[in-house]
């Protein structure tokens, strides 16, 4: 059989497990069938692996998407929002979700509540994601592509336009690229600029200096402006919010809790205080509290509870 | 299974046009790619753990190549010129921190483009099942087909993103592997 023709079945399949359970005779054939050849449970997990894949358009998209509906006629044209599609719902389907982001106008904004991350697709085919607690304006034009950090942190993924730099500014602090990626932070200090991928010129009143993927510029709002090196694990640790989530490596329990409940309503209690001071290792999702509380229970064998909108890590006694 | 899914769905399978790229570079092993490769996706699913690989990519060049390695053990006449190709694998692990390997910009537009390409129905399904979530039933119910029709159509959806998958050109690997320095700066 042509790996083709293996893939035809494959695809077969997957639709059907992504669907609804398999009928006993049907659980039959498709063990038979993957258990003739490795090649062909290599296509079906392939298949499945694409089918999962596609979901993350979503994951991407819809924030702005759904923020910004009404600016949804303005944008331009992308290449999957033409051709029309069967049906009337289809249709109107794809005027939401055609991944035409709002174009930004003079202070368009864009804020996050204590508890949200977004994601914000721009018009010119860049990503911001940003982190709770901010706040910005995007004022996009034919010369630049200007956007005002108000508070708070984001993340800039840069499409490429040589003519429109791509302005993040606060305060009297510019950091400009043309096509790059790097995070903006605005703490009560100073403005840190850290660059993931690229170049980027940081502007300020105490001089022009520019920084290259893996360094992190600070510059305090009163003082000399420092450029450090950044190591890639301390930058994925640092910028893990991005992808909602919390990387740790070995900070206390308490630490990472408190994190935790700064981004959740529902909150985790420490009840054993050495339990609290032990150092914690793993990758989370920062809105995954019970995932957390669960990996914790297990990692220091110590029982969990819940109650109400709480987790209590460590309690022999329940408090119920 | 559905954990190893999401893993591959997430290390390996972004990494599969570089694989192809180097599979079709080797004169002796390029007219076994499609076989190699969904071999090699049997082998990775079958692991039970996953949490030590720190490279999809590279983990997935090896076991290509221990793929390629069993084969010429297998057979019993081998020929000299096949062994040395195996033993040029590419640079593996290029040090690369993950965001720049594959921005989730550039997954999104890979997306983007793989649903857009789908006949006209097929997107329509598509787009209701994989990003507005509707389940196999309400998506039968919003286009007024049956529930079958619609796993057709994503069976049909699927077979030709897997061709369309294997045949893509790699792009931006020099954006992925070199900077480009000052260039990107304009002033």
């Amino acid at each position: 059989m042509s790996a083709a023709e293996i893939d035809g079945i494959a695809a077969d399949w997957a639709a059907r497990l992504e669907a609804r359970e398999l009928t006993p005779a049907e659980r039959r054939q498709l063990d038979a069938w993957v258990g003739q050849d490795q090649r062909h449970e290599g296509a079906l997990v392939r298949a499945r692996a694409i089918w999962a894949t596609l979901d993350r358009a979503r994951a991407l998209a819809s924030p702005v998407l759904a923020e910004d509906a009404e600016h949804v006629a303005q944008g331009r044209t992308r290449r999957w929002a033409v051709g029309a599609l069967a049906s009337a719902a289809a249709a109107a389907l794809v005027a939401v979700f055609s991944l035409r982001a709002p174009r930004p106008r003079a202070g368009q904004r864009f804020a996050t509540g204590q508890r949200e991350i977004r994601t914000v697709l721009l018009s010119d085919g860049s990503r911001t994601v940003m982190n709770a607690a901010s706040q910005a304006r995007f004022a996009f034009d034919h010369r630049e592509r200007l956007v005002l950090l108000d508070h708070g942190e984001g993340w800039f993924d840069v499409a490429k336009d040589k003519a429109r730099p791509f302005i993040v500014r606060v305060g009297e602090i510019e950091a400009r690229a043309v096509g790059t990626a790097f995070a903006v932070a605005r703490t009560r200090s100073s403005v840190d600029v850290t660059v993931t991928e690229g170049v980027v010129e940081i502007a300020a009143p105490q001089g022009t200096v520019r920084v290259v993927a893996g360094g992190r510029a600070s510059v305090p709002f009163d003082g000399e402006m420092v450029v450090a090196a950044v190591t890639s694990a301390a930058l994925d640790r640092d910028l893990a919010w991005r992808e909602r989530r919390i990387i740790l490596d070995g900070e206390t329990l308490a630490t990472a809790v408190e994190t935790f409940n700064r981004f959740n309503e529902r909150k985790i209690v420490i009840e054993d205080p050495a339990l609290a001071q032990e150092p914690v290792v793993g990758s989370f999702d920062l809105f995954a509290p019970d995932q957390f509380a669960d990996a914790v229970a297990n990692a220091f064998s110590t029982p969990v509870a819940r109650r109400d909108d709480m987790i209590i890590l460590g309690s022999v006694h329940s408090r119920a | 299974m559905r954990g190893s899914i999401d893993w591959i769905a997430s290390e390996i399978l972004p990494h599969e046009p570089a694989v192809r790229r180097w599979l079709r570079q080797l004169v002796h092993w390029r007219h076994e790619e499609d076989d190699l490769i969904q071999e090699a996706y049997c082998r990775l699913a079958r692991l039970s753990d996953t949490s030590a690989i720190a490279s999809g990519r590279a983990y997935f060049f090896t076991v290509i190549r221990n793929l390629m390695v069993e084969r010429i053990r297998r057979d019993r006449v081998v020929r000299i010129e096949t062994v040395a190709e195996i033993d040029a694998l590419p640079v593996m692990d290029d040090g690369v921190p993950a965001d720049r390997r594959a921005s989730a910009r550039e997954q999104l537009k890979l997306v983007q483009r793989l649903i857009d390409n789908l006949p006209a129905r097929c997107r329509g399904v598509f787009l209701l099942r994989r990003i507005e979530g509707l389940s196999q039933r309400q998506t039968a119910e919003r286009l007024g087909v049956t529930e079958n029709v619609v796993e057709k159509e994503v069976a049909r959806g699927l077979r030709i993103i897997m061709a369309e998958l294997a045949a893509i050109e790699e792009q931006g690997e020099r954006r992925l592997i070199g900077g480009e320095g000052d260039a990107r700066v304009r002033r």
